[in-house]
């Protein structure tokens, strides 16, 4: 139905037959009224509120070209850290495959035999990654962003044992006669069958393990006829300065969101938060103001969240107003 | 400047040289109406900037792909709608956002003392007016008259046809001129005065303008 309201949409677009055009003449004038109003439409229209604002519009590019550097930055050092990746799993192979051509057939058969014992793989994550791994033993390793982890082809029949820097979930198959360790730089995790979260990161000043079902033995390297026994729900924190460790009762769900891709957490520390920030998105924090470090938060974020959309969130979300200034991939976060 | 061959060029140069002062004309043609439009649905100037600059990342990150992309501008509005939509689902934290979710406001900028053509009372009414509309006839209202998107244009980036945007328009335009009539003489002959004075103002600088 051809209305005058639609015929004078139609005007105000620029495309307007000759038969509407007439038809909304002769609307005009019918009534002052008419014209009255169709002449004030016509400027509220055409007042399109386009005086730009062009300071805005240059700032904010600026702040994009800072976006790209950034983003720039960021691909490259990945992509380092998986070239290097590869290039590691290459000399591996190449040895591995030369080892076996100069010794021949038998002598390979012989070395293999003996090699069970000791031939170990490595798995690197990058920041901004994550990994996962089944082992001979049927067990299932997910490692969160820059983690580490070593871990023998086949398990001799003693013991299965593993060593973890970073962070990484545990789902063991049960073996009640070989048990299953994880050796970190300070502790040590001994379990029979269990699912349970170790977070030991080298530049952290605690290691954290906690127990979602089943039972652990934590003992520290340094005196490991001292073991602590966990229970589902605990979590043991040890302080790798003052070789400390306590036992607290946890919400083991905040313990297991990485595996998700979701970034979870309550009543954090910054200076906490900030550290998983940094290796989620391979940035670098500090803090202007050492005050800051201390305020605690709660909340949650996907991974593949922009940082800036979680910086913006932090700066509003927050009692103590803070500000951020970015350059290529360095932070910097001070109080308002 | 907003035509399709220049548009097309300064495209070209980003996709095929990598040109950065292209790229920046692009960014600064378009950067206030498609804030503008961001805006509408979000209602938070960081929000609305960071979204813009997602699309704009996006397109400078993807430019060898460039000339595979038909309309240009048609592809900026329908990814910031599409940035600005993800912004909204995550805020609700919910799944997904159409539409039918967005709440617009339609808001008349201040002007300056020489150009305002309404006085405060009535650009207020009219503000009014527009907001008891259906949020997605305010949107397409906003897009016509604000960010002067052709109906096709709009049809394209919200995929939703032509013929409901003429309607959405129409229905905007009949609660205008139901407002407009009820305002009272006095101020009407105050607005014939300025349109006057505007109109002649507007005559003799037509020739700078073209």
């Amino acid at each position: 139905m051809e209305t005058i309201w639609s015929i004078i949409g139609r005007k105000l677009e620029g495309d307007i037959s000759p038969e509407e055009e007439q038809a909304l003449n002769e609307w005009i004038n019918i009534s002052t009224t008419n014209k009255q109003v169709y002449f004030q439409i016509k400027e509220l229209w055409y007042h399109k509120q386009d005086q730009t604002n062009n300071s805005q519009a240059i700032a904010a590019y600026d702040k994009l070209i800072n976006r790209i550097k950034f983003a720039e930055v960021a691909q490259s050092q990945t992509r380092v850290q998986q070239i290097s990746f590869r290039i590691n799993q290459f000399v591996k192979y190449a040895a591995i495959l030369f080892f076996i051509l100069s010794f021949g057939y038998l002598s390979y058969y012989f070395i293999d035999a003996e090699s069970t014992n000791n031939e170990f793989c490595t798995i690197s994550v990058p920041k901004g990654n994550k990994s996962e791994v089944i082992l001979s033993d049927g067990s299932k390793i997910w490692l969160n962003n820059n983690s580490k982890l070593v871990y023998p082809k086949k398990f001799n029949a003693k013991e299965r044992r593993i060593e973890l820097i970073g962070e990484a979930y545990f789902e063991i198959e049960k073996n009640e006669k070989v048990p299953f360790i994880v050796q970190t730089s300070d502790i040590s995790i001994k379990v029979m069958g269990t699912k349970f979260n170790v977070s030991a990161y080298a530049n952290d000043k605690f290691i954290e393990a906690t127990l979602i079902s089943g039972k652990v033995m934590v003992q520290s390297n340094d005196n490991p006829e001292i073991e602590t026994v966990l229970k589902p729900g605990e979590s043991l924190t040890f302080d790798k300065v003052n070789n400390q460790s306590a036992v607290n009762d946890v919400d083991t769900e905040f313990y297991t969101y990485w595996m998700k891709g979701e970034f979870v957490f309550k009543d954090e520390r910054f200076e906490i938060l900030a550290k998983r920030i940094e290796r989620i998105y391979n940035v670098e924090i500090t803090f202007e103001d050492e005050a800051l470090k201390d305020k605690t938060y709660t909340g949650d974020f996907k991974v593949d969240d922009n940082i800036y959309t979680i910086l913006e969130i932090f700066k509003r979300s927050t009692k103590v107003p803070i500000d951020y200034t970015t350059d290529r991939n360095k932070i910097t976060i001070r109080r308002k | 400047m907003d035509n399709s061959q220049h548009i097309e060029l300064l495209s070209k140069k980003i996709s095929q040289n990598s040109d950065q002062q292209a790229f920046k004309e692009l960014y600064l043609v378009y950067f206030d109406r498609l804030y503008k439009f961001a805006f509408s649905i979000l209602h938070s100037s960081e929000f609305a900037e960071e979204a813009v600059n997602d699309v704009f990342l996006n397109i400078w990150q993807k430019r060898s792909s460039l000339k595979n992309i038909e309309s240009l501008k048609n592809y900026l509005f329908i990814s910031t709608k599409n940035t600005s939509f993800n912004y909204l689902s995550k805020f609700r934290k919910e799944r997904n956002t159409t539409l039918d979710d967005v709440l617009v406001r339609f808001e008349i900028d201040e002007l300056t003392p020489e150009t305002a053509f309404f006085t405060a009372e009535i650009r207020k009414e009219i503000e009014q007016a527009i907001n008891q509309l259906p949020p997605k006839t305010k949107l397409v209202f906003q897009m016509a008259k604000v960010e002067g998107l052709k109906y096709k244009e709009i049809a394209q980036i919200l995929d939703i046809s032509v013929n409901t945007i003429d309607n959405h328009i129409a229905t905007a335009i009949k609660k205008l001129c139901v407002t407009l009539k009820n305002i009272s003489p006095e101020e009407i002959n105050l607005i014939l005065f300025q349109l006057f004075t505007k109109l002649r103002k507007k005559t003799s600088t037509i020739g700078q303008n073209n």
